[in-house]
């Protein structure tokens, strides 16, 4: 409809990314200590904490890690350098928080929230305070909702112009949606990553800059370089805690008094530690100097060291490896190659190989995440047997060599060559420093080699990896398969089939010939049918239809082969904190050391 | 040796061979055409491999290094015959060293047995090795012998003035860019590239063993003699150098060693799956530090490596008794050293780039 | 005198033009540029931006159209460092220059500190065991330094920081100075800078006296066996005095080059150890630029680095000149 809603617009990759998922390598850093010899365990029964026993306020201080240089942290949501993922969610307020177990949002700064065809209305938290005293309003959030419209982020494919986003009073805000068929699970996780996170009085000028300059792209763009380079002097948060000090390792903050949630926080300050690696973060948490931290991926012997007050929270991450195809060559545009490989990679043995504790196999690769909680039967309904499995558990050599033959290509010396003699691609480039992801690509290479496969490793430092992947300079190549922090299939599907990465980068056509759900074949116009996807909220049964028509093209044309899926991990330490148990419901909100103080499910206990 | 014939002392006994490599003494000379060809070629090999084998063979040092060099090669062409390379899941995630004698060294965190994974890294170690000190030494005798022998003239100071450059670009920044940006694959090119300018410093010293030389009666007399500059570098020079070019052959590969296995372990070349640095960065990032449970994946390929470095220095220390007599010349006289000047450089032990590594 | 110090400045002009284009040709090369990697942080840290955009900013980021023809940019580097500008950090935003002047001294303190000790120790060491060459002293103490050599210094820091720094706790495990000490010449801080240098400085020197300990004790044994000791002794002079002016001055002067090269070895080691450290010094942010592609910054702390070493060489030579008084030309050996 507008001319924002293009491939490049839509949802890309997760903001928790390989970095801190995968094990990094990268620096080498300190060693660790060793842990008890208890197991870390998770705990039997999900429990909360009872909250605190009075009112003291202790002189103590929660630590959690950050890969940057603290004095070098800035906290501009637009400037990308020298950005800590999480230290918004404690120093701002996100408009809402989603459970991923629950699949549920939770209320943040946005206490209320409704959608009735294209009105959607937000109800702001009462009580919200900016660090230097004045009171958060509405003005606020429209702000922030108007600039990412103005910028084209996302909510641009939602909303066409800053002027359809209205304060009504103090508290509220409308906006008028420029469809009125969107799911609620469709919008409003949009919204939900954002925070409340440009005062006026820091940004009170790039607000006015963007809204003159709305409409003309240039002028937009040149606001927007401008704003990437600010990096404000004092970070001016509304969060429950105040930016105090930052020096070459520890970034601290201190309590506001006037956050509404500072009744339930009784402790005075909350730290982020400089870390270089992940064995850094794991030694802080057996080493008692981290107490909460972002997702980390931790081997299942690490974890079992860890001292017995120690909580692992492990979290669906929607999210996980794939196998990425590069359509631009002529043989594994072909589909046939595409699945015989699906049928060769035994992906259980892969994610056994790689994250043995806290991966799932993609049983039916159709694009659905939920692999850990059986999301993907409900959409598909009683039509899952339609559906190919591509021997999940197994390396099937039979049903590839059928259907390479069928299409083909025979078996010369033990090498799957085409007619012409050319030997299948099978080359894999894999980030050297995602040691899980190394380790995938290993198993996967032993598949695709006993098979027939003249397959290798492709090891390359993470600018090179970015670098050949957006050049489109690899045969194959490992990278996400979703969206990785909402669930609906018109993010995850869509971002398989339409985002850029599969589009520019992997040469995947706009416009496919293949296999249709009710037989025969068609011809799917890709961006058309993401846009259709998004506008199904009132029917039910036609968006469900219509996601299990997508799993079927993806099913059968695997633009890219998701293998797993994966959970991530954090860690909450229960010496000095009284912190909910691994299990619970409650704590299944990314992340939950900076959402459990929140709610008095984390709090000094001496 | 500056003589045409020593006393090489070991422990009191006279092995009394002729110096090595010179034959040129004015005096001492048999003339060459009253020997046969194969009495020359005798006492070529007499002189050249025998001797030296056996004054090897007395030196401790020289023993238990051969022994241990030995050791490294011979996994690295037998022990790769003998066994299959290593795949995923052979053997239990994790198995501890010692268990279970079908995978005496246990396995690493993917099942791989880790005997085996150390044996077939050794060829691309060995590679590497071999191409990276042969190049240095080399590169650095070319450049350090004919730039001594032709000390003073214009060649002489360009060359050392490319040799200081070299000297003074840092080391492991350099071959960490080139590495980043080659990403080279293959052992030998991967060999030479981690001492891209190690033979900076090893130039330099055989540039001034050479200016002692130079002042040697023999070499005079060569010159009186009419023979040319090659012969001379070739067949004066050269060999008396060559304690020193052996020695830093040695120095040689154990930066070889040192750099690679620390490129490998910063990830900054490109992945082998059989490497003792990748298994050191796999282990280290698989916790070996923090958990006992995984603490072999990392000690073995540590233990690897510095064994093997161990076994190189010990020999480097043991040729240098052969070659050098006056270490041991505090109880022997020995021959005296007229050149005082340049006796700065003569250092009994040529160290080469030691100190704190690159 | 002049014209020595006159073409040694030439040399290192050439030297630094040629780690400057030697860079310079090597960044090129690499894969995957300072835009590649913006860009994936980008996609990482904001899931909503569309791929224009993230063009966009990953352009900006770098600050120069990619596209300008390579002579051009050399050019306009050069001119830059010859006015002492080497640009701004793509990846701090800041000036190159600052960020490295902050860093370098303490680089070249660990470096200084390193230094000093490895030779004191092993120029002690070597005389002692040659004085007592053949003893039991003497077998274990080559024994020890040959075994120490073989450990490369990264694999001592990391056993190091791991008994010392997690398990006994003694000394901090990273940073520079504690981050309560204030800057300045004052106890607190002066302390915190030698605790947190102590396990990188062990590192080198642990892994670094042997060697030279052993070249000291070949070169002391070897004048040992000279005749002017014998000459010495004959004149009746103190063994003191013997060891001193003969022995000490005569067996040091050969360790000279390797004294050099040492110089080298210890800022090029930096690069990695200062990294598992998490010691922010000269070292430590070229690392980081390298991963980064953070262009200006890797070249700047490459130049810094080499700059290091020359003067490091220039100090050596002086101090040579002062030692050897045979030194014929001014402070030079060869």
């Amino acid at each position: 409809m507008t001319a924002n809603e293009t491939a490049a617009n839509t949802t890309e990759a997760s903001r928790r990314w390989f970095l801190r998922l995968s094990g990094v390598a990268g620096a080498t850093a300190l060693a660790g200590c060793f842990g008890d010899d208890n197991d870390g365990d998770n705990g039997g029964e999900a429990s909360l904490p009872d909250g605190p026993d009075d009112d003291t306020v202790y002189d103590q201080a929660f630590t959690s890690d950050t890969w940057s240089l603290p004095q070098e942290l800035q906290v501009n949501p637009h400037n990308p350098t020298n950005h800590d993922d999480e230290l918004p969610q404690i120093l701002f307020e996100p408009l809402m928080w989603m459970n991923n177990r629950t699949q549920e949002l939770v209320p943040g700064a946005v206490q209320d929230w409704e959608l009735d065809g294209d009105a959607a209305e937000l109800t702001l938290r009462d009580g919200l305070v900016w660090h230097d005293g004045e009171s958060v309003t509405a003005d606020d959030l429209a702000n922030k909702l108007r600039s990412e419209v103005i910028l084209g982020a996302t909510l641009n494919d939602f909303i066409d112009h800053s002027d359809d986003i209205t304060v009504v009073d103090d508290s509220t805000v409308e906006l008028s949606l420029n469809r009125d068929s969107f799911a609620d699970e469709v919008f409003f996780p949009v919204i939900s990553q954002l925070n409340i996170d440009m005062p006026e009085s820091n940004y009170g000028d790039f607000l006015d800059d963007l809204q003159d300059a709305e409409g003309d792209e240039e002028a937009v763009g040149a606001v927007e370089q401008e704003l990437a380079d600010f990096a404000p002097e004092d970070p001016l948060g509304c969060g429950p805690f105040e930016w105090e000090s930052a020096d070459e390792r520890l970034l601290v903050l201190t309590r506001f008094e006037d956050h509404p949630d500072a009744d339930v926080i009784n402790f005075e300050r909350f730290e982020f530690q400089q870390v270089n690696d992940n064995n850094q973060i794991w030694q802080g948490v057996q080493g008692g100097d981290i107490d909460g931290t972002g997702p980390v991926f931790t081997p299942p012997e690490i974890v079992d060291d860890m001292p017995d007050h120690v909580e692992e929270i492990q979290i669906p991450a929607m999210w996980g490896l794939s196998v990425v195809f590069n359509h631009a060559n002529d043989i594994l545009a072909d589909r046939a190659v595409r699945q015989a490989m699906a049928y060769v990679i035994n992906r259980e043995q892969v994610v056994t190989n790689m994250t043995p504790r806290t991966g799932a196999v993609v049983e039916v690769p159709s694009g659905i995440t939920g692999n850990f909680t059986g999301a993907p039967d409900e959409w598909f309904g009683d039509r899952k047997g339609e559906f190919d499995q591509y021997a999940p558990s197994e390396s099937d050599h039979e049903s590839a060599a059928t259907i390479l033959e069928d299409a083909g290509y025979e078996k010369q010396d033990g090498i799957w060559v085409d007619e012409s003699g050319t030997p299948i691609p099978a080359q894999i480039k894999v980030p050297a420093p995602y040691s899980d992801w190394v380790d995938a690509a290993d198993t996967v290479v032993q598949n695709l080699d006993n098979f027939g496969f003249a397959a290798e490793v492709l090891t390359r430092d993470e600018g090179a990896y970015w670098g050949e992947y957006v050049e489109g300079d690899f045969q194959i190549l490992f990278s996400g398969w979703a969206d990785g922090t909402v669930p609906h299939p018109y993010f995850n599907q869509g971002f398989l089939l339409n985002d850029a990465q599969n589009q520019e980068w992997a040469s995947y056509p706009a416009e496919v010939e293949a296999p249709s759900l009710d037989g025969g074949t068609e011809t799917y116009d890709i961006q058309e049918e993401i846009r259709e996807l998004a506008g199904l909220g009132n029917d039910a049964d036609a968006e469900q239809a219509k996601v299990q028509r997508l799993g079927y093209l993806i099913n059968q044309e695997l633009p890219r082969l998701p293998v797993q899926e994966k959970s991530d991990q954090v860690f909450l330490s229960g010496d000095e904190w009284a912190v909910p148990t691994g299990d619970s419901d409650e704590a299944q909100v990314p992340w939950p050391p900076y959402y459990l103080p929140r709610e008095g499910y984390v709090y000094a206990d001496n | 040796m500056t003589e045409s014939t020593r006393d090489v002392t070991d422990g009191g006994e006279t092995v009394g061979i002729e110096s090595l490599g010179n034959d040129r003494s004015p005096f001492d000379q048999v003339s060459e055409t009253t020997l046969s060809r194969k009495e020359r070629l005798q006492q070529k090999y007499d002189r050249l491999i025998v001797a030296p084998g056996r004054i090897l063979w007395s030196d401790w040092r020289a023993r238990v290094g051969a022994a241990i060099i030995l050791l490294y090669v011979l996994m690295g062409t037998v022990g790769v015959w003998l066994t299959e390379p290593t795949q995923l899941n052979d053997a239990p995630r994790l198995l501890l060293p010692f268990q279970d004698w079908a995978h005496p060294l246990g396995s690493d965190g993917n099942g791989r047995d880790l005997l085996r994974l150390t044996i077939h890294a050794t060829p691309h170690m060995l590679q590497m090795i071999l191409a990276g000190a042969v190049f240095t030494t080399a590169f650095a005798t070319a450049i350090g012998a004919v730039s001594g022998y032709l000390a003073g003239s214009a060649t002489d100071r360009i060359l050392m003035t490319m040799t200081d450059i070299a000297m003074t670009i840092p080391g492991l920044p350099l071959v960490i860019i080139v590495a980043v940006a080659l990403e080279p694959e293959s052992a030998w090119l991967i060999g030479i590239i981690v001492v891209i300018n190690y033979w900076a410093g090893l130039a330099r010293t055989i540039r001034s063993q050479v200016l002692t030389i130079r002042r040697a009666e023999y070499v005079e007399a060569s010159k009186t003699l009419g023979l040319s500059t090659r012969s001379i570098v070739t067949k004066d020079i050269i060999p008396n150098v060559m304690p020193y070019i052996f020695v830093n052959f040695v120095n040689a590969a154990r930066q070889v060693i040192f750099a690679s296995v620390g490129l490998y372990f910063l990830g900054l070349l490109p992945r082998v799956s059989a490497n003792w640095g990748v298994m050191m960065q796999d282990g280290y990032t698989g916790g070996a530090l923090l958990t006992w449970s995984a603490a072999h994946w990392l000690l073995v390929p540590m233990v690897t490596i510095v064994v093997l470095s161990f076994g190189l220095i010990l020999f480097a220390q043991g040729t240098d008794r052969i070659f050098n007599p006056r270490v041991r010349a505090r109880h022997a006289k020995s021959t005296s050293d007229e050149n005082t000047d340049d006796e700065e450089e003569s250092t009994a032990t040529p160290v080469g780039a030691i100190g704190g590594g690159r | 005198m002049v014209r020595y110090y006159l073409e040694r400045l030439t040399q290192s002009i050439i030297t630094l033009l040629a780690v400057v284009t030697l860079s310079f040709g090597m960044i090129r090369l690499m894969p995957g540029g300072p835009m590649e990697m913006m860009r994936a942080r980008l996609i990482r840290q904001n899931p909503d931006l569309g791929m224009d955009r993230i063009n966009r900013l990953a352009e900006n980021y770098v600050g120069f159209q990619p596209d300008r023809p390579i002579h051009e940019q050399y050019i306009e580097y050069l001119t830059m460092l010859a006015q002492g500008d080497m640009g701004d950090s793509y990846e701090f935003g800041r000036p190159v220059v600052d960020i490295l002047a902050e860093a370098l001294p303490w680089t070249a303190f660990v470096m200084s500190l390193s230094l000093l000790l490895m030779f004191v120790i092993a120029i002690a060491l070597g005389a002692l065991m040659a004085y007592r060459e053949g003893s039991r002293f003497d077998t274990s103490w080559t024994v020890t330094s040959v075994t120490l050599t073989s450990v490369p210094y990264y694999v001592a820091a990391i056993l190091l920081v791991y008994v010392f720094g997690y398990q006994l706790g003694w000394l901090p495990t990273g940073g520079r100075v504690a981050h309560t000490a204030e800057a300045g010449l004052n106890g607190e801080f002066l302390v915190s800078a030698i605790r947190h240098a102590v396990l990188p400085v062990a590192s080198f020197v642990i892994t670094g006296f042997g060697a030279l300990a052993v070249a000291m004790r070949g070169n002391s044994i070897q004048v040992l066996g000279e005749d002017y000791m014998r000459v010495a002794r004959l004149r009746g002079l103190s063994e003191r005095r013997i060891s001193f002016r003969y022995v000490a001055r005569n067996a040091i002067l050969p360790m000279w080059t390797s004294f050099l090269i040492a110089i080298g070895a210890m800022f090029g080691g930096s690069v990695i150890l200062e990294e598992i450290f998490s010691y922010p010094g000269v070292g430590y942010y070229m690392l980081q630029a390298i991963e980064m592609r953070d262009m200006p910054l890797m070249m700047g702390a490459f130049l810094v680095i080499t700059i290091g070493i020359i003067i490091g060489v220039l100090v050596a030579d002086l101090t040579y000149g002062m030692l050897d008084p045979r030194a014929s030309r001014g402070g030079g050996a060869q």
